[in-house]
């Protein structure tokens, strides 16, 4: 069966549940699998094929010079140099000290590799047709242009993240103009 | 097999590298025209073109490459006299027959074909143009000739990817064949090697093509083991008893040749090993690699490189708990250390290449360019040999072009202009090449009119760039050429002028790490000096630490370092702060401020000053203190970022953490 890698990342909670009914051919197809993270009070999700692995919060990350306090800086993964983003500082929420549960998840936006901290991360789940929601305008105080859509997870709210918009030329731009 | 298939790389590779030669020769056919030894290797370019176009299907580059090689013929035997005419017009197809492989060399393997296909139109104006200088067309040599050949392949041949049905068919193009194929080699059965080669051929080839068109398509498959005799046999009627009596005489030959030969002893019959030496082409001593394969290895050596690093760190560690064990271990790390420096520069010396590669298409840029501004320039290049990265020799090459160009129209008077100021008509560019101490050093100069700086100095004021109360030092004048946007002159021509100019030129050579430098005399000329790093995989760097960061900055840059005392500090009024270094006043830069960084060293005096070539002018940088000096690996930070204005590159230390390269030229500026 060619969908193993994907049970790597966690456990399909939703899966468990359902499994007899489950589709295999429709989950490998349709490629409706988040990975669910904590920042703050609220659950986000990154689609999981832009998912590349978690790490541990690592001892030092090179700070950069004149660049804007969400560019963490700079780690050195197997001898990949890699931006590390702070999500909290990029969308503006309160600082929060790092903790046991702090993880950075490597993403990949089309060729480029980088690495996002967030509080901790949740579970693997799939999402089907019937758990997206209609995204009110104001549902969350999140710059809109990041959130991809939102979904109902068993009751809970999960923001659908689109991290692509983290490395928009108009970001970058934003980036290598300032001095 | 399919031959039909798209062109090998290998092929577009080495047509390239023929066509390089072709123009390379050509040039110097036009020194000196009677030169035999030039047109033999012109005519071994164009032919060896010719049988790798058509080996790998490309027909129409292939006959187009014919009709080269039959001019080239004529030069050869007397026919035809070298002369400029002859020499634009070969030059004209040879263009010709690059602009056949262009499409070929980034094109999608399905579209290529049909570019080729439509190429052919593009092509007639030219054939005619050639066609007019050949006194003695192709067509007028009707009588037929009669070959015998005898073929007896390397009988490894087939493992070395050689395809003798290749030649066969290729012979078969010129004329009627009749071939006889040799049985007698077969071994038994249960000796058979389906890999070896056992057939030879007996071939008699009826052809109007002349010896000498069908000779080197033989030498084009000749290899160390093989046997290729070839007779023309002078009766065009065909006798066949003549015929018959001619092979068996070269049968005869053959295998009495076989017995003359002890490959152990030859010096033995040193006549016959005379003739062997001569038509054996040479073995070939190198073997093509793709660049990325060379990256790839690149990488895995820096890569040991900062293991090395981490090693050593670990060593320490060792140490202080076990000191018997330290000592083994250090012992273990020091031996690595110079494995892993021989490593490194051996796989720095594989990535070289002659800079020559890029100066030897400049000849032509002069040639054509004189010719069309009716100017008189001579190109000198001196250390052609001078090696240097492949990466860093291809994007210099753009760069210098630019300033060839800009030597060629700016710099360089007409001839006319040249007497009246007493020099020469025929200007003279100098390219030249060398290597200084880890870095190579690549300088184009002119005897042309050089730089006016008050020209430039009132031009400089017209755009702004000056402030009118400033009096600049005639440096500072000469470095304003590099301001983006500069211009002197309002004329656009058709080779530059065009507004980027210099600007770009120097961000180029800074993307690479390096330096550049301009000298000017009003009069006698200009020289830009271009400082380059050896490789852009590894350079040598320092380590310095700036508050509680560190930083890399290239050692090509570093001149020297010094702690100042405090009456090394002056301070003029619109200069900012000067370091007084032996008479010498240049700016202090305090590091920490360009790089907001809190809590470092403020005072020169208790910190230490880096001094900076950037451009021609020097700078004191300030930092805290100096870590190290070591060995680099650069890695890009756009490979997974942007590029930050500041910062060239990261690199990885001993204990893993990462460290930034600073891009000393932005910081400045």
């Amino acid at each position: 069966m060619d969908f193993q890698p994907h049970h790597v990342l966690g456990n399909f909670s939703l899966l468990d549940e359902e499994d007899e009914n489950f589709d295999y051919q429709l989950l490998h197809h349709n490629g409706e699998q988040w990975l669910t993270f904590r920042l703050g009070k609220e659950t986000y999700g990154l689609e999981i094929l832009q998912v590349r692995e978690l790490i541990s919060y690592p001892e030092t990350i090179t700070r950069v010079p004149r660049m804007p306090s969400f560019l963490l800086g700079m780690i050195n993964l197997r001898g990949m140099v890699l931006p590390i983003m702070d999500l909290r500082k990029r969308f503006e929420m309160a600082e929060y000290e790092t903790g046991p549960f702090t993880v950075i998840i490597i993403v990949q936006i089309r060729s480029k590799v980088i690495g996002v901290v967030v509080d901790s991360v949740v579970d693997v789940v799939n999402l089907q047709q019937e758990n997206l929601l209609e995204a009110p305008e104001e549902s969350t105080e999140l710059d809109s242009k990041f959130v991809k859509g939102l979904a109902n997870l068993r009751g809970e709210m999960v923001i659908l993240l689109d991290l692509e918009q983290l490395l928009a030329p108009d970001e970058l731009e934003q980036l290598s103009m300032l001095r | 097999m399919n031959f039909e298939a798209l062109p090998a790389e290998e092929f577009l590779d080495e047509a390239q590298e023929l066509l390089q030669e072709i123009e390379d020769s050509l040039l110097l056919l036009e020194e000196e025209p009677s030169s035999y030894e030039v047109i033999q290797r012109l005519f071994r370019s164009a032919h060896t073109l010719k049988g790798g176009a058509a080996m790998v299907g490309l027909i129409d580059l292939a006959n187009e490459a014919h009709e080269f090689e039959a001019i080239l013929s004529k030069l050869r035997s007397g026919t035809l006299k070298s002369s400029p005419q002859i020499i634009s017009a070969l030059l004209k197809g040879r263009d010709n027959l690059l602009s056949l492989l262009n499409p070929l060399m980034s094109s999608s393997p399905n579209n290529s074909s049909s570019n080729v296909q439509k190429k052919p139109t593009d092509l007639s104006p030219d054939e005619s143009s050639i066609e007019e200088l050949t006194p003695l067309n192709r067509s007028s040599m009707p009588q037929s000739n009669t070959y015998l050949i005898h073929l007896k392949f390397d009988p490894a041949c087939l493992e070395l990817g050689q395809e003798p049905m290749m030649l066969l068919r290729q012979l078969e193009q010129f004329g009627e064949l009749t071939v006889i194929a040799h049985t007698s080699d077969f071994p038994n059965w249960s000796d058979f090697d389906p890999v070896r080669l056992y057939l030879w051929w007996s071939i008699k080839l009826v052809s109007n093509k002349p010896l000498d068109e069908v000779d080197p398509l033989l030498e084009f498959y000749r290899g160390e083991q093989s046997e290729f005799l070839i007779e023309a046999i002078e009766t065009p009627e065909e006798n066949e008893q003549e015929v018959q009596q001619a092979h068996q005489n070269m049968l005869a030959q053959i295998s009495a040749k076989d017995e003359k030969i002890d490959y152990s002893e030859p010096s033995q019959n040193p006549e016959l090993m005379e003739v062997d030496v001569l038509e054996l082409p040479k073995t070939s001593q190198t073997i093509r690699v793709p660049v990325s394969r060379l990256d790839r290895l690149q990488n895995l050596v820096s890569e040991t490189v900062i293991r090395q690093a981490r090693l050593l760190r670990l060593n320490d560690a060792i140490q202080a708990t076990d000191d018997q064990l330290g000592e083994q271990f250090l012992q273990f790390v020091e031996d690595n250390e110079q494995a892993v420096r021989e490593l490194q520069d051996q796989i720095q010396q594989v990535r070289m290449v002659p800079v020559g590669t890029i100066f030897a298409p400049m000849k032509r840029v002069v040639r054509d360019f004189a010719n069309r501004r009716q100017k008189q320039i001579k190109l000198d290049i001196y250390g052609a040999e001078t090696e240097l990265d492949k990466t860093i020799t291809e994007q210099i090459q753009g760069p210098l072009m630019h300033l060839l160009r800009n030597a060629m129209d700016h710099g360089m008077e007409t001839p006319s202009d040249r007497i009246d100021a007493g020099k020469s008509p025929t200007g003279t560019i100098t390219l030249q090449a060398s290597q200084q101490q880890g870095f190579v050093i690549v300088e184009i100069a002119d005897d042309g009119r050089g730089l006016d700086p008050q020209k430039i100095l009132e031009a400089g004021r017209r755009l702004g760039m000056v402030a009118t109360d400033h009096q600049p030092s005639e440096q500072e004048v000469l470095q304003l050429i590099f301001q983006p946007g500069f211009t002197t002159t309002t004329e656009v021509t058709e080779t530059s002028g065009r507004g980027v100019g210099m600007d770009a030129v120097k961000r180029d050579i800074e993307a690479l790490l390096g330096n550049i430098e301009v000298s000017s005399q009003l009069g006698k000329g200009t020289a830009l000096k271009l400082k380059l790093p050896l490789s852009l995989a590894i350079i040598e760097g320092m380590l310095v630490r700036v508050g509680k960061e560190m930083f890399v900055l290239p050692l090509l840059l570093v001149t020297e370092t010094l702690r100042p005392l405090p009456n090394q500090q002056k301070r003029y009024k619109n200069q900012g702060e000067l370091i007084d270094i032996r008479g010498q006043y240049l700016p202090l830069v305090r590091l920490h401020q360009r790089l907001k960084i809190e809590g470092a060293i403020d005072k020169p005096e208790e910190g230490l000053l880096i001094v900076v070539q950037q451009g021609t002018q020097k700078y004191c940088l300030l930092v805290d203190s100096i870590e190290d000096q070591l060995p680099v690996v650069i890695k890009s930070l756009e490979e997974h970022f942007v590029h930050i204005p500041g910062i060239a590159g990261a690199t990885i230390l001993g204990d893993g953490s990462v460290c930034f390269i600073l891009d000393v030229a932005a910081i400045l500026n």
